[in-house]
């Protein structure tokens, strides 16, 4: 039996500048029985390279390199089926933990054998001198930021009553992050439960499967996450083509990914009604918070001319697609604009105004 | 070799009641050597067994029956495959044909070696009470009316650039019926060309194939069948759910053939754009004139709580027919009100007033 508490798999793509000291970072976590699987996902650039390089000599880090391209859910997955430890968590390449966090959480899970740890808190950067090691940031410069809706005082099982957890799950009990949660790795693997093929949304898809089969589900409050905010926004203003289809390409494949988690649910198998009603929450938020600002940023014209686009709709709709693709224009097109006044949660204003509203310290709910 | 020059096709479903009359008009073509072949659908009375009876003796005409109902596409298909003629032509069970029509196709069609002859325009009766045999009526209660937008006044050739052939299609120039037409069989055969298997809007797509494709083209003008009219505005309580499933359907179904008719002619490889102005043609069509009027009148709750309307979308779409019937359905709540006058040109009076213009016009 391998004595390794928590393993970190963090996929990775095009992260050549800052995966090592972000690898650094990880590794002086006051939890030592720890592992770092490194999955490169097929980056043109040297991240591969640099990381076998930087690696060489500690057997602690693991790295590994996916032989085509295919999102961060199919990297994960590869780091979950070589990871040896007994909990598993997921780190993106960018972002980091505070030291004690593994140290805490694990105990935490430990105290209940969990099969999910679900941490309700994460804190987000508010610097304007971004460090390459998040951890040596000054608490002036991180926020809380609170991303459940219900928030317990100590670790606390939640109930097994699949109702209430679905109920909740519509409510916003449960953020659908997977970097603020440890999982038990053979929980994982005896439900078999992956990250599917989509590129955005499978970390929620992923999140409702645990919810769905574990037994122990642990929530508890706090703040050891650490994401990495962008001090100004890289997006606004430059949505592509192929942003657009990538968010159509979900939004046509998360009914099909959402239905294929209920389906494994005994309770969904009583209780169908939910199918539609998560399905319809899923597809509908997709679409409102990325498909439609894509298209909108894009505009008809150029969205009309992408191969990219076309190829989404053509996959899916085969010969008649282009009846839908207009349907999807025309019925997109009197939609608003996305209130750029309401602000990117990825940039530094977006936050000043908050830290402004509930003043420095405060814990942020979002 | 066979020495019939046109084969006409005739599906005929529950048609006791006309459709000898329409067949006496084709026997009475001054092209004596054509065969008729006429398809029951199916038909639920003793359609069948009454024109069996009638025609026993006329080895111009034989009746075949379809192994199902399936509708005219699926009925004229099959009767292509028995077909022998040099073209093929089609007629409907209710309509009627003038005497010397057949003769004078031919002829352009010999004249020319086309692969298609099409005819502008039809006859449309003209009467307070409509004969069961419209071959009845005096031609000056037969109203001419042009089908084609800017129709020619003389026979031509049309152009052999398919650009310039879509572009005329999608002003209208030349409509979709599919009689009124001869196709050499030939052609129809190498060509692979046949009925998409739809209940409505399969001789448009057909007709439109045999446009892409035809080296020879030609057309003339001419108003030479008869085409009934009900004489009333009997669909308006039709404008039910049913009926907006029925048009969605077919819709949905122009969406899948139009492409591939296309895929099979080189030149849209290069002109891709032509697929999508077909397709805004034939769904504004579909939108404003047939579904449009329905579904204002139905409301969208009632229409996307029809179970008939949500099974068309879940055949077509799978797990996305919730968000594409959403979308279609946002789409349609913000048509402006469209006027329902489908039935307009089934009425007495329109076509009275039309021709009564007409007479004037030519006494002048």
């Amino acid at each position: 039996m391998s004595d390794i508490m928590v393993s970190i798999v963090i996929p990775m793509y095009k992260a050549s500048s800052f995966i090592v000291e972000c690898v650094g970072a990880l590794c002086r976590q006051t939890l030592k029985e720890t592992e770092i699987i490194l999955v490169d996902d097929c980056s043109p650039d040297d991240t591969y390279e640099k990381c076998v390089n930087a690696f060489r000599d500690d057997n602690r880090v693991t790295v590994i390199r996916q032989e085509k391209n295919g999102g961060p859910g199919k990297a994960r997955n590869t780091g979950i089926k070589r990871a040896k430890g007994k909990y598993i968590a997921f780190v993106d390449a960018d972002d980091s933990y505070v030291l004690t966090a593994l140290e805490e959480m694990a105990a935490a899970a430990e105290r209940f054998n969990a099969d999910v740890l679900h941490v309700s808190g994460a804190f987000v950067t508010f610097t304007k001198n971004m460090p390459m090691d998040l951890t040596t940031l000054p608490d002036d410069e991180l926020i809380k930021m609170q991303l459940d809706r219900e928030v317990f005082d100590s670790p606390t099982l939640i109930t097994n009553d699949m109702k209430q957890r679905l109920d909740d799950w519509l409510a916003h009990f449960y953020h659908w992050n997977v970097w603020s949660k440890l999982f038990r790795r053979e929980f994982l693997l005896e439900h078999e439960i992956f990250f599917k093929d989509l590129s955005l949304s499978e970390d929620k898809n992923f999140c409702l499967n645990c919810l769905l089969h574990a037994d122990k589900y642990v929530k508890m409050k706090g703040f050891y996450y650490i994401y990495r905010n962008e001090i100004e926004s890289l997006s606004r203003g430059k949505v592509t083509p192929a942003f657009l289809a990538k968010t159509l390409r979900t939004l046509f494949r998360i009914s099909e990914c959402m239905r294929a988690v209920l389906e494994t649910s005994d309770f969904v198998a009583d209780n169908p009604q939910y199918i539609d009603i998560v399905l319809e929450k899923c597809t509908s938020s997709l679409d409102k918070n990325y498909v439609t600002p894509a298209y909108k940023k894009l505009g008809r014209e150029a969205a009309e001319k992408s191969a990219e686009v076309d190829t989404v709709f053509r996959e899916l709709f085969g010969a008649g697609s282009a009846y839908i693709k207009k349907l999807f224009f025309d019925a997109h097109d009197p939609l608003p604009a996305p209130d750029e006044s309401a602000g990117d949660m990825n940039t530094y204003a977006f936050w000043e105004k908050m830290v402004e509203k509930y003043g420095q310290g405060a814990v942020i709910e979002i | 070799m066979s020495n019939i020059k046109v084969s006409v096709i005739m599906p005929m479903y529950n048609a006791k009641k006309l459709v000898s009359y329409s067949i006496n008009s084709l026997l009475a073509q001054t092209l004596k050597e054509i065969e008729i072949i006429v398809v029951d659908d199916k038909s639920t009375d003793d359609t069948y067994a009454y024109c069996k009876e009638l025609y026993r003796d006329e080895p111009r005409v034989r009746i075949v029956l379809a192994e199902k109902n399936g509708g005219p596409g699926e009925a004229r298909t099959l009767g292509i495959s028995l077909a022998v003629g040099e073209y093929i032509t089609f007629l409907d069970s209710d309509d009627g044909i003038m005497p010397e029509a057949l003769e004078c196709m031919y002829a352009e069609a010999k004249k020319y070696n086309a692969d298609v002859v099409h005819t502008t325009g039809i006859l449309i009766p003209v009467a307070k009470s409509m004969p069961d045999d419209l071959m009845s009526l005096p031609e000056n209660r037969l109203c001419p009316t042009t089908q084609d937008k800017n129709a020619t006044t003389e026979t031509v050739v049309l152009s052999s650039d398919i650009g310039k052939r879509m572009d005329g299609w999608l002003m209208h120039m030349y409509q979709g019926n599919v009689w009124g037409k001869l196709f050499r069989r030939e052609f129809l055969v190498d060509n692979e060309i046949v009925f998409p298997k739809m209940k409505m809007m399969e001789d448009i797509i057909y007709s439109l194939k045999a446009l892409l494709t035809a080296k020879t083209y030609v057309q003339m003008p001419g108003n030479f069948i008869i085409y009934r009219i009900t004489n009333e505005s009997t669909s308006r309580g039709k404008r039910n759910t049913a009926f907006v499933a029925k048009l969605l359907r077919v819709m949905l179904q122009t969406n899948i053939e139009i492409p591939k008719c296309f895929n099979s002619v080189d030149y849209f490889e290069d002109h891709p754009e032509y697929i999508t102005k077909t397709m805004k043609v034939l769904t504004a069509v579909g939108e404003t004139m047939y579904v449009g009027p329905a579904y204002q009148k139905l409301g969208r709750e009632t229409v996307e709580q029809d179970p008939i309307v949500r099974a068309v979308w879940e055949d077509f779409f799978g797990l996305q027919a919730d968000y594409v019937s959403d979308l279609w359905y946002r789409n349609m709540d913000r048509l402006p009100p469209v006027a329902d006058n489908l039935d307009m040109y089934d009425t007495y009076e329109y076509w009275e007033k039309k021709l009564e213009e007409h007479l004037a016009k030519e006494s002048e």
